[in-house]
């Protein structure tokens, strides 16, 4: 610390404010935007809310089936799901839902309302939080009961302060009892979020022909809790197993694969490539550390030539110092120092504006992630990955200062104050 | 005090060999006041400047208070600058961006003193110049003679042995230029300071105990 000088780097940022704006500009957007994409992807493999031990379970999400006369694709058939990995999947352990929109009409307004048709086990593999009375269960779920859970949110438009358990309302066309109020949930939860949640067996109608359903996709996404007894591996082969089983049933005239069952990493890289090619994570990580790295690297590039101006304009003070005792390595340190300080502090900026710009662009920050609802999306800071961030930003601007460096330690103090230039 | 033994100074360009000094040797005493003069260009300032370590000369020999001046590396420079010399510009050459008691200070950031001592060695100096009112302002709010007081005070703050003063009037009227003469004058007589002064003006050199004259380089009689 004996190396930088607070209080002069401050009066130099005041004093050459159009240096100051160009170096933490320079800082700041490329944190911004690596944060942005950081936490983007964060959000996505792992979102937090009834999601946020998702590092405990596979997604299943994407089918595809070839046949002679073309393919079919899709989310996963509710047949296959009923049938097949019913029997594979212990209690509790399997989650399956289907989602789309639903207008409900209040007196002066239509609300457009997501709604989550769902088993009951849903419950238990994804951690909602109950504000007021409980989900549906197997029972309601064979009964198809007119049932719902809604959100807190929801449960405020329609009924304001009124407590919304025992109530009824009235969705595509049914009349449905709410049995529980949950908190909301984030829009980038992908395979739990909605604003309604009801058994899905009011909705859909099982195929009951196997070989119907051995080629067929569907609207369903799956998810699998894993346990102690039913890790991840033994959850593959057993979905594996049906997949062979399903083939068989096929025969020659088709082939069904899944894009899945995967951890949420791996369905972010996965998105909707064909589950026949897909190839794994390890390029799709290194794409994202490259692009990240070449974003923070371009503004060093350009940080450096702002340094050799700055130096250049300094080159009296740093004769002047010289003069006075300081080292060259001293100057040295002095300067990348200061160019710390500077990143640091246009990163604290990035930092900032990536939050601001999360929090009120959501649509446009996440409109790749097809959701519904980006407005509803709960934005987390990751604060490890900005250290990360600001590690290698620092080596960066770091290494920006040491050519300048370099040039000091060359310096003859009395070629400067005779007026030379570096 | 300080010996000069053949010293030249080549400086040297692609096409172009300038010698600014030539073979020059002299021997400066302990509290002695000197003036050096001589044309512009004749290699005054050059001379100062491998006195002060800030340049290397060619050729030759410099001794500085018993202590030959030979291959010595960055650090070991650096710490003579600081340890035995004081300087003062014709152009002040003070940091613009750090105010009056910063600048002064200067010196004492690189040796290992407390920010409490340093406040003290900076505030007697400044008393001794007069302008400790001044010590919050920046160089951009004093006047020409007051910049100049400021670089006295920054060269003696560590009470240097040596004190090479180039032009130290050269920007300043007369009056502003009388009075940094008397406290150079009175710094040589009541600390002992040694003071080597480059100045084009005759009524100033005579105010010091000796005249070198250089011209093209060489000492002239």
């Amino acid at each position: 610390m004996k190396y930088i000088n607070f209080k002069q780097i401050r009066e130099q940022l005041r004093q050459n404010r159009f240096f100051t704006f160009l170096s933490l500009f320079g800082v700041s957007i490329p944190v911004m935007i690596v944060m942005v994409m950081i936490v983007k992807t964060e959000l996505y493999i792992n979102p937090g809310g009834p999601e946020k031990d998702n590092d405990q379970m596979l997604f299943l999400n994407r089918t595809k089936v070839r046949m002679e006369e073309g393919r079919v694709s899709g989310f996963v058939n509710l047949g296959i799901i009923e049938k097949y990995f019913s029997e594979i999947a212990p209690k509790g352990s399997m989650a399956f839902s289907s989602s789309t929109l639903t207008a409900i009409f209040l007196e002066n307004e239509v609300l457009d309302v997501p709604v989550r048709y769902t088993n009951a086990d849903f419950w238990d593999v994804f951690d909602f939080h109950f504000v007021d009375g409980s989900h549906y269960n197997l029972d309601n779920v064979g009964n198809k009961d007119n049932v719902v859970v809604i959100s807190r949110n929801l449960s405020r438009k329609v009924f304001g302060m009124q407590e919304a358990v025992g109530k009824t309302m009235e969705v595509e066309g049914g009349t449905y009892r709410i049995i529980g109020v949950v908190e909301d949930v984030t829009s980038l939860a992908m395979n739990a979020y909605s604003e309604i949640w009801m058994p899905y067996t009011v909705k859909s109608h099982r195929m009951s022909d196997p070989e119907e359903i051995a080629k067929a996709a569907g609207g369903y996404s799956v998810a699998f809790r894993a346990s102690e007894n039913w890790d991840f591996d033994q959850i593959k082969s057993d979905v594996e197993r049906v997949r062979t089983r399903l083939n068989q049933i096929n025969g020659e005239d088709a082939e069904i694969f899944f894009g899945g069952p995967a951890p949420a990493t791996e369905n972010y890289f996965r998105g909707f490539r064909d589950p026949e090619t897909y190839e794994g994570n390890l390029m799709n990580y290194l794409a994202l550390a490259g692009k990240a790295l070449m974003i923070l690297f371009l503004p060093a590039l350009n940080l450096m030539s702002l340094n050799l101006t700055r130096i250049q304009e300094r080159s009296q003070e740093i004769a002047i110092r010289k003069a006075f005792g300081a080292t060259r390595k001293r100057m040295a340190f002095q300067i990348m120092g200061e160019n710390a300080v500077l990143t640091i502090l246009g990163g604290l900026i990035g930092l900032l504006m990536a939050y601001m710009v999360m929090y009120f662009f959501k649509d446009q920050v996440f409109a790749g992630f097809f959701i519904r609802n980006a407005d509803q999306a709960t934005i987390q800071i990751n604060y490890v990955a900005f250290l990360l961030v600001m590690g290698v930003s620092l080596v960066f601007s770091i290494l920006s200062g040491l050519i300048p460096s370099l040039r000091i330690s060359r310096l003859q103090p009395a070629y400067v104050l005779k007026g030379g230039e570096l | 005090m300080i010996y000069l033994q053949n010293i030249s100074k080549v400086y040297r360009t692609r096409n172009i060999e300038t010698l600014a000094l030539d073979n020059i040797n002299l021997e400066i005493q302990k509290s002695e006041f000197l003036s050096i003069m001589g044309p512009s260009g004749c290699g005054k300032s050059t001379m100062l400047n491998v006195i002060g370590l800030l340049d290397e000369p060619t050729d030759g020999k410099l001794i500085l208070d018993g202590v030959e001046i030979n291959g010595h590396n960055d650090k070991a420079l650096a710490a003579l600058r600081n340890r035995k010399l004081g300087f003062v510009f014709q152009n002040f050459h003070l940091i613009s961006s750090l105010n009056v008691q910063d600048n002064v200070e200067l010196p004492l950031l690189y040796r290992k003193v407390s920010p409490g001592e340093r406040r003290k060695l900076t505030e007697e100096v400044l008393e001794k110049v007069g302008l400790s009112h001044r010590r919050k302002h920046f160089p951009s709010e004093l006047s020409g003679g007051q910049c100049q007081r400021v670089a006295v005070a920054r060269a003696l703050v560590g009470k240097p042995e040596i004190l090479l003063a180039d032009e130290p009037t050269g920007n300043l009227d007369s009056k502003m230029g009388d009075d940094i003469m008397n406290l150079l004058s009175s710094l040589n007589k009541e600390l002992g300071t040694t003071i080597v002064m480059v100045t084009h003006d005759r009524q100033l050199a005579n105010q010091t105990e000796r005249i070198i004259h250089l011209f093209d380089g060489r000492k002239v009689n």
